[in-house]
């Protein structure tokens, strides 16, 4: 019950929580305000780049953390570590997703289709596709310590792959020049001026934001797991009751009455 | 261990896998008939076209990644079906048995991809331009597909559907190397510069030897769970 107790919210955290809502509200009106860039097919559409940028930027960190996080897991067997790891790769998905319904949009109001087949966009799809691999791997098995340890793994074989379609499929020689997309913008130093400022309060606000969800995520998890661990309940999160354990279950006859003692008032659920 | 030590347990396991596939030749004809079938496949479709050779050699990676999916994993799962696996683990060491499960993978990847590859060239009638770069790309792609896809066969055994779901988080995984095997296949077949298709090549057999330096690694941490 302690532990329930402290994730009642503070007075701090409140207001933490309404100062984090109002520079939020300010930076969107602030990115409304800088100019429009006249080279884009549509001018005020250039302003997606706020909200797009960050999310491949946060995707890829933690990817990297997932895997750091599943690492660790496997060399302390600690299923807080594993935790982290799905709390980091959860919301990794839930950026690559962002990435890429931002990058649709754009592509259909700078580039005129809603697919380009352009690599980068091909490369961003392929991480996504890792990343389904993970929780497709994830939920295929039913005990937790090998659900953790086997996608633990899989974290770790997938960074290698990941990191060069992030990182060094765009700018192959080859293929840098056949992508519309830009791949220096930031280190050539493209943007600038109110773009750049606006630019860097919605990364950070992103990143705050991102950190704040992970906590929340492990937290939930590690109630989860502390049901788990001490009551043996099955949990939304995926765990199952741990073997050998005799869960009495009510057996009712047709009429909806409680079956006679002797004829099996109760069953067991699990093998001894 | 001593190497000798390391050589005579890879070689056993090595042994005990083609000795399995000499009794029951699974790999060889689910991969084979697999990339066979593709291959025909695209006669049909393309019938009355000549290939480019980025084309042809993009369709050619496709049969590669698909019958090696289908094939590889199959050296995990087959041990948890019979039931030596537990015996294996009581028995050997896990980088030993990665590593001789890898080697035979890439075996049976290579006699399968030069197989399809000969059929390929032959049908679409196709020349190749640099023979050596040719083999440099298939035989580092044998050995990224068998180091990459051994590990999720390894990763996905003990699950349920396990060879649909083997195949299912292999292929995100050996993507780059079908970026790195095309491009140096197109130049092969002739088109574009000979050093960006060495330097592809170079990438294949770089991925092939992290993924088989770093696979048992990670299957050593998990074998046991």
């Amino acid at each position: 019950m302690e532990t329930l107790k402290s994730a009642q919210p503070t007075p701090g955290s409140s207001a933490l929580r309404l100062l984090f809502a109002l520079v939020t509200g300010f930076v969107i009106l602030w990115s409304f305000g800088v100019n429009e860039v006249p080279t884009f097919q549509q001018p005020e559409l250039a302003r997606i780049l706020f909200w797009h940028l960050p999310c491949p930027i946060i995707a890829s960190v933690l990817l990297g953390l997932g895997a750091y996080q599943s690492w660790l897991y496997l060399r302390t067997e600690d299923l807080r570590r594993d935790l982290k790891a799905i709390a980091a790769l959860e919301l990794g998905m839930l950026f690559s997703i962002m990435t890429m319904a931002s990058g649709i949009v754009f592509s259909r109001a700078q580039w005129g289709s809603w697919w380009q087949n352009d690599p980068r966009q091909t490369s961003f799809l392929l991480v996504l596709m890792i990343y389904a691999g993970y929780f497709v791997l994830r939920g295929a098995y039913a005990e937790r310590v090998r659900k953790a340890s086997m996608s633990a793994g899989y974290a770790l074989a997938a960074i290698l792959p990941a990191m060069f379609l992030i990182y060094v499929f765009p700018r192959l020689p080859n293929i840098e020049g056949a992508s519309l997309h830009p791949t220096q913008s930031i280190m050539s130093g493209q943007i600038r001026g109110s773009y750049a400022q606006v630019l860097t309060a919605t990364i950070t606000l992103t990143s705050i934001l991102t950190v704040w969800v992970y906590r929340i995520r492990i937290r939930v998890g590690e109630l989860e797991l502390q049901a788990h661990e001490s009551l043996g309940l099955e949990t939304p999160g995926g765990g199952a009751a741990p073997h050998r354990v005799v869960r009495p279950v009510r057996v009712l006859d047709a009429g909806g009455n409680q079956a006679a003692k002797g004829s099996g008032s109760t069953d067991t659920a699990g093998q001894g | 261990m001593t190497p000798a030590q390391w050589r005579r347990q890879i070689g056993a396991m090595l042994r005990k896998e083609i000795r399995s596939e000499i009794r029951s030749p699974h790999g060889l004809l689910t991969g084979g008939l697999f990339g066979l079938l593709s291959v025909v496949a695209i006669m049909f479709a393309a019938f009355n076209m000549r290939l480019t050779p980025t084309l042809a050699a993009g369709l050619l990676w496709v049969i590669f990644l698909f019958s090696g999916v289908a094939a590889i994993p199959r050296s995990f799962i087959g041990e948890e079906e019979n039931g030596t696996a537990d015996l294996l683990r009581v028995t050997a060491n896990p980088f030993s048995v990665f590593w001789g499960k890898s080697i035979f993978n890439a075996a049976l990847t290579l006699i399968t991809a030069a197989v399809l590859t000969g059929l390929f060239l032959v049908v679409m009638n196709l020349q190749v331009a640099y023979p050596g770069l040719m083999v440099a790309s298939v035989l580092g792609g044998g050995l990224a597909l068998s180091g990459a896809v051994t590990l999720c066969g390894a990763l996905a055994a003990r699950a349920a559907s396990r060879q649909a779901l083997a195949g299912a988080i292999a292929l995100p995984l050996v993507i780059p190397v079908a970026v790195w095997g095309v491009t140096s296949l197109r130049v092969a077949l002739g088109e574009s510069g000979y050093e960006v298709g060495r330097g592809a090549a170079v990438g294949l057999i770089a991925y092939g030897v992290a993924s088989n330096a770093v696979g048992p690694y990670i299957y050593a941490a998990l074998w046991k769970r």
